[in-house]
């Protein structure tokens, strides 16, 4: 047995920089994979401008249901989805383009010309035809999505 | 310096005896950077289930989408070029390394009595890190993992009478295809590391109950091997 020295001993050396090389690889590899796990939850996706069709076609201040398809990647998979939107055309060349989802639970609603309003089945709620709300739980008034017109055709952004 | 609740808590496992046995074991003089070659494969075991864990949050194990599952892993997410890299070296340095290990342990007479199993169980291990490199190489669906196991399930097939058999079991059928992959899949990230884990904790029960041999110039020069 050693005498006791003064100072760190070659055994207590050793045995810190076994840790602290460890502590070092474990970290790395706790980072990198870290970042692989979370990089696509914090992806932002861009969201490209869909064609609905020509303007002629919808009915000026009757709320008119659209179909339009957009190309989308959802992983490493490219699909095409068919998405609705519900598109009031004023008059004056402006729109309303709603989010087709009740802004309660996201249940779809639908045009009632009787009673000149959206009205959602779920939970009997009911929008006017800005979007605001006049019956029932939504906590706030219809989403709608940026659109522009382009030739005589009408395109919408989510 | 230790917290009362790591106190507490080994208090009552009773674990750092155990760690402190399994570590601080007399190792024999003379034992030098030839004996790290096990440690050292054992690192790249760890270092393969991690990376292998991370791989698996994004690969696609069907034809359909495999290869275009690795081409995200590689181009789109943070780090995958990095982590698919890592798993692809470790998986080389792990064949290399195992091959050392034994071929030290072989060379210093090391498998001798009373550690003929330590030995077997290696020879195991062996065969299974090739078998994970095997069923690995057909995952990323390319064109060289494909020919690879259409050669790789061929050559089992020319075994006299059980050939054609095992032909069939390997491929799960005739052809190299759909379900091959799920089952190389399923060999590669489940029934291989369970196998595997099971051997080399047995593998290093008996390198810690039966110590390390001591280097073989000083047992044939009459050395004592410790104190």
């Amino acid at each position: 047995m050693m005498p006791k020295q003064p100072g760190v001993s070659r055994r207590e050396f050793l045995s810190k920089s076994i840790v602290a090389i460890g502590s070092f690889i474990g970290a790395s590899l706790l980072y990198t994979v870290g970042r692989f796990v979370i990089s696509p939850s914090l992806k932002k996706r861009a969201n490209s401008w869909a064609e609905v069709g020509p303007v002629e076609e919808l009915k000026v201040d009757v709320p008119t249901r659209v179909t339009y398809t957009i190309e989308r990647s959802d992983g490493w998979i490219e699909r095409t989805d068919i998405k609705t939107a519900w598109v009031r055309r004023y008059a004056n060349g402006r729109y309303d383009v709603f989010d087709p989802k009740c802004t309660h639970l996201g249940c779809p609603y639908h045009w009632d010309e009787a009673s000149k309003s959206f009205l959602c089945p779920c939970h009997i709620a009911g929008f006017d035809i800005t979007g605001k709300v006049i019956a029932g739980p939504p906590p706030k008034p219809l989403g709608k999505y940026a659109y522009k017109v382009e030739k005589g055709r009408l395109y919408i952004q989510e | 310096m230790r917290s009362k609740v790591i106190t507490w808590i080994d208090e009552r496992l009773e674990f750092s005896p155990r760690l402190k046995y399994f570590l601080d074991r007399l190792v024999p003089r003379g034992v030098g950077w030839w004996y790290t070659l096990g440690s050292a494969t054992l690192f790249l075991f760890i270092l393969q289930v991690v990376t292998g864990i991370a791989l698996t949050m994004y690969y696609s194990p069907s034809p359909d989408h495999a290869y275009k599952s690795v081409e995200f892993i590689t181009n789109e997410v943070s780090g995958g070029r990095l982590i698919r890299g890592i798993h692809h070296w470790s998986s080389s340095g792990i064949v290399v390394l195992s091959v050392l290990h034994g071929l030290r342990t072989f060379f210093f007479g090391a498998y001798k009595y009373p550690r003929e199993l330590t030995w077997i169980l290696g020879v195991l291990l062996l065969v299974i890190v090739l078998a994970f490199s095997f069923t690995g190489y057909l995952l990323p669906w390319d064109q060289k993992a494909y020919w690879a196991t259409v050669v790789g399930t061929s050559i089992p097939g020319s075994v006299p009478y059980i050939g054609d058999l095992l032909f069939k079991l390997m491929r799960g059928g005739t052809e190299v295809g759909a379900v091959t992959l799920v089952r190389f899949y399923s060999l590669h990230v489940i029934i291989l590391p369970l196998v595997a884990a099971a051997l080399i904790g047995l593998h290093i029960y008996l390198v810690v109950k039966l110590g390390i041999s001591a280097p073989p110039d000083d047992l044939k020069r009459g050395k004592k091997p410790y104190g």
